[in-house]
């Protein structure tokens, strides 16, 4: 197998947490995340703040990348290909080419076969999650709405990726080539989705997630793991509600188990409305 | 019946391999489960991930409690390991090996190799591995990558530093099988 979804594939079933510094990836790995997200703001800040978020300074992800054993992700503009030089130089074990940070090319994103460092991609359906894993992503992440502490985008978006996967299981050759065209990818990928029945790389969930039970939902839907970006060290007790989400992530199909790590966990991040954002993520990138 | 250990980490792989060749299986969350089953594979993952898990919930108990075959992958390797370093951390200790957590470095230094093994093995994946070496003589090496071993067992015990999973090979489901 290729050794960027091989890494992938051992990320599955678990969280993956956005932490600004050192002393939050600590907290995140102490809590049992599988990787911790780099980054100088968590979405909850950007959106707050606005202007143009751009790759992280390298010097806070070496200083993260220093306080943990697990794997370090750090995120890149859309397109931005001099941002990922940068991050695979540093030795970061992903890369997300994320709609969080304003995108920098309106028509490519990166080609990301040309480096050695996997991708994660963001995508609201089939289509843009074959578009991206034809160029080279090696694990697919909804969207959802980052910040927002509110899953209603990140389950529509594995809702309509699962709805066109199952649409494509008694296609015809002929069918799935007007498929292929429409998503504008080869037919052997669309044919490789019909015949495995899934994406060919794992299938993640991210933007909104703020509770346990945010989390449990998601992987009953699928979900192989999920990322929590602003939902923790937004909350009132990050440490708290961190292992509690790895716990509901191993445990998503446990009512009781679910109960117990759901008490007492403090406020949950704020939440937005989805219509008063004044913009939405998901449809930056194509 | 076989069970793989489902916490965290690459599950499916196992799955598929042990559907292909016939061996019925179970995935592996709670004490329950793991009764039920007669072998265990310590899937690859995030070892401090699977550690917390375990260790949440009685699980941790009921595996050291657990006198069945276990093969470890990885961090099912690690977590096998008498003594871990790099950073240290605690284990479970069925066999006589020193891990090494990531000790050829990060996603960069990740590499595929054909290992030296009287098994005939497809080459093999190295993902953020560990160096495991022997601390006993009762450790028997299966395989080695360069004169250091990937691939050994004591007893019921046996670990590999590799993904033979990724491949779909079934050789060392079936071997692992008949300890």
């Amino acid at each position: 197998m290729d050794l960027k979804i091989g890494l992938a594939e051992m990320l599955c079933n678990g969280v993956i947490m956005d932490v600004v510094d050192a002393e939050q990836a600590k907290i995140a790995e102490g809590a049992g995340a599988v990787a911790v997200m780099a980054l100088e703001r968590v979405p909850s800040d950007i959106r707050k703040e606005g202007g143009v978020a751009r790759m992280s300074d390298p010097a806070l992800i070496e200083e993260i990348k220093e306080a943990v054993s697990i794997p370090v992700m750090a995120k890149v503009r859309i397109g931005h290909f001099a941002e990922a030089q940068i991050l695979e130089a540093i030795g970061i074990d992903f890369i997300d080419e994320s709609e969080v940070l304003t995108p920098a090319d309106p028509r490519f994103h990166v080609d990301k076969f040309k480096f050695k460092t996997p991708f994660v991609c963001g995508a609201c359906n089939l289509g843009e999650a074959l578009r991206r894993i034809n160029e080279g992503a090696a694990l697919i992440r909804t969207k959802g709405e980052a910040g927002t502490g509110n899953v209603i985008e990140a389950v529509r978006h594995l809702r309509e990726i699962n709805d066109q996967i199952a649409e494509l299981k008694d296609l015809n050759d002929d069918l799935l080539g007007n498929k292929a065209n429409e998503f504008r990818v080869p037919f052997e990928l669309v044919k490789e989705v019909q015949r495995i029945g899934k994406l060919p790389v794992p299938n993640f969930a991210a933007g909104g997630v703020a509770t346990p039970a945010d989390a449990s939902l998601l992987r009953q839907l699928g979900a192989e793991s999920v990322f929590v970006g602003s939902g923790i060290f937004k909350s009132e007790n990050p440490s708290l509600v961190a292992a509690a989400i790895v716990e509901a992530t191993a445990h998503y199909d446990n009512p009781e188990i679910l109960l117990r790590v759901s008490r007492r966990l403090g406020k949950a991040m704020p939440g937005l409305e989805i219509k008063t954002l004044t913009e939405n993520f998901a449809p930056r990138g194509w | 019946m076989f069970g793989v250990l489902a916490v965290q980490g690459a599950v499916t792989p196992h799955l598929k391999i042990l559907e292909k060749v016939n061996v019925p299986f179970t995935t592996v969350r709670t004490s329950e489960e793991l009764a039920s089953t007669s072998r265990l594979i310590i899937p690859g993952g995030e070892s401090t991930t699977m550690l917390k898990i375990l260790r949440q919930s009685g699980l941790w108990q009921s595996l050291m409690e657990y006198k069945n075959p276990i093969w470890g992958i990885c961090a099912g390797a690690i977590l096998l390991s008498k003594e871990v370093t790099h950073p240290e951390q605690p284990s479970l200790g069925f066999i006589e090996t020193k891990a090494i957590r990531n000790a050829y470095g990060s996603q960069r230094e990740s590499f595929t190799a054909t290992i030296d093994s009287k098994f005939k093995l497809p080459p093999v994946d190295f993902i953020r591995a560990p160096k495991l070496s022997p601390l006993s003589k009762n450790v028997e090496v299966l395989g080695t990558l360069n004169e250091e071993p990937v691939l050994m067992k004591q007893g019921r015990i046996m670990i590999s530093s590799f993904h033979i999973e990724l491949c779909g090979d079934p050789t060392l489901h079936l071997y692992f099988n008949e300890i």
